[in-house]
């Protein structure tokens, strides 16, 4: 039996999976993961093709579907959530695949974890760095006390330290792993590049610029439609989802939803794209994940509708109304405080700025709610 | 997720959940799903792709169903036998429901119709 450290072996599975058929190919074949030392053991052999996937299940000791038993897989190894499957046929012969969701949610959560390490860290550095700093400026020069609890603080900024820098290979090494498995691919440009110059030079475009939107996301989608109607084909929007493009062309009948997820992945896209919406609008940053999907429909058809189920719109409504206050009112709660308890006198200019900030917030919340109780209506 | 849970918050079944799963009798791809059940009620209902994508996801986490993917990266749904169970749950359900509307229906209809 040979054993082998690898201590990330479940950021970059792909990688691990690959280093697994690798090992097969030299005559060791996977026996067991032993997941508190993360270490592999293998078992010498003769060599062999094999190709192996790691898997991530909510549910402990789940059963494979029929249909990979069928393609020729097999479980070798179960501990916990995670499981090795391996199959033996070639490549061209296995007609299906275990999902990659499991680990993608998996992995998001170890990302999150060390993204709050991460900021706490560089926080903490902050403040010390700043104070040392400023001490260094002091007219008095700074005095060691000599104390033998000296080596307690050295050995707490080495785990900090290194903990810090742990945290910056996770971030990075999982976020790249987790854009490979859920394959998100960015949205298509209806028009070449060299064709918008031309058609701008041809005075057929128009730039209307919308901000905010996400907090009534309704008016928007009427908007867009509205828009079509009169002839002015949206083409395509900026990556902030701030400035849309339209070109002067001939009325259409479009739907439009704008829909948010709290998180996205290439099903989704698949299936939508499939049953005909095409995405105008992908946005990109960590915590708004919408997108804006496009249909378009003749007069004799019946207009499509992207949530057939009408609880799923409001329920829809309500997860971007939760998710919006719970981000605005932590922020909100702070700037109050600030102002109310500051130690420092904070002067009339940070007063009026810290006010307008919460105003702004508080009327985010309420038009997001607003949103939901006018989509809630719509229903009743 | 334990059967009792999943009964309770399944059953009885919204027409879009019970059609989703009654298409499964066969591993499908969402969008199959989609096409599947328009062909079952002869274009009565036709699923919206966001409304199939949230009950996927839920019934996923809840265990009714499991996903893997094909050779093009396709994902395919195959129901689990929790969620056959809970199925056969609510079909005896709609059984009796079919039988009783069989027996009282005649009651309803106006004299002379």
């Amino acid at each position: 039996m040979m054993k082998v450290f690898r201590p990330f072996w479940s950021y970059q599975v792909t990688k691990t999976e690959k280093w697994l058929s690798e090992m097969a190919r030299d005559g060791y074949h996977f026996v067991k993961l032993n997941r508190s030392t993360r270490c592999f053991y293998f078992q010498h052999g003769n060599p062999e093709e094999v190709i192996y996937q790691i898997e991530y299940n909510q549910e402990k000791n789940v059963q494979l579907p029929e249909r990979l038993l069928n393609s020729g897989w097999m479980t070798v190894f179960q501990t916990g959530c995670w499981s090795v499957i391996k199959n033996e046929n070639p490549y061209d012969k296995i007609a299906f695949y275990c999902g990659r969701e499991g680990i993608a949610k998996y992995n998001r959560k170890i990302l999150l974890a060390f993204g709050i390490m991460f900021i706490y860290l560089s926080f903490v550095y902050f403040i010390n760095l700043s104070f040392l700093t400023l001490s260094l400026f002091d007219s008095e020069p700074i005095k060691v006390e000599e104390s033998p609890m000296w080596f307690v603080t050295y050995t707490i900024i080495g785990i900090s330290i290194s903990l810090y820098l742990l945290s910056i290979y996770s971030i990075t090494s999982i976020y790249r792993a987790n854009k490979y498995l859920l394959a998100i691919k960015d949205t298509k440009h209806v028009i070449s590049k060299e064709n918008e110059k031309l058609i701008k030079k041809a005075g057929k475009v128009v730039v209307k610029r919308k901000f905010g939107w996400f907090y009534e996301a309704d008016r928007l989608e009427k908007w867009l439609e509205l828009m079509e109607e009169k002839g002015f084909n949206l083409y395509r929007v900026n990556r902030f989802g701030t400035t849309f493009y339209f070109q002067k062309g001939t009325p259409r009948k479009m739907k439009y939803c704008a829909d948010y997820q709290n998180r996205s992945n290439e099903n989704y896209f698949q299936l939508h794209r499939e049953a005909g919406w095409k995405s105008v609008f992908i946005s990109r940053t960590f915590l708004q994940k919408w997108t804006i999907w496009s249909r378009e429909y003749s007069l004799s058809e019946e207009c499509p509708q992207f949530y057939s189920d009408s609880s799923h719109l409001v329920k829809h409504a309500k997860r971007v109304a939760i998710t919006y206050t719970s981000l605005f009112f932590p922020l909100i709660f702070m700037y109050m405080w600030l102002l109310i308890f500051a130690s420092i006198p904070i002067g009339l200019f940070n007063v009026l700025v810290y006010l307008l900030v919460i105003i702004a917030f508080c009327t985010f919340i309420i038009k997001i709610w607003l949103y939901y109780f006018r989509k809630r209506k719509q229903i009743i | 997720m334990n059967i009792d849970k999943v009964k309770k918050k399944y059953l009885p079944m919204t027409e879009t959940a019970f059609y989703i799963l009654l298409s499964l009798t066969e591993p499908r791809h969402g969008y199959g799903i989609i096409k599947h059940v328009d062909q079952l009620t002869r274009s009565r209902i036709h699923l919206g792709s966001g409304t199939v994508y949230g009950t996927l996801t839920k019934m996923q986490k809840d265990g009714m169903i499991m996903v893997y993917a094909d050779e093009d990266r396709k994902t395919v749904y195959e129901i689990t036998d929790l969620g056959k169970k809970v199925m056969i749950s609510e079909i005896s359900r709609l059984k009796e429901l079919h039988q009783n509307a069989i027996t009282y229906e005649g009651s309803f209809y106006d004299e002379g119709i």
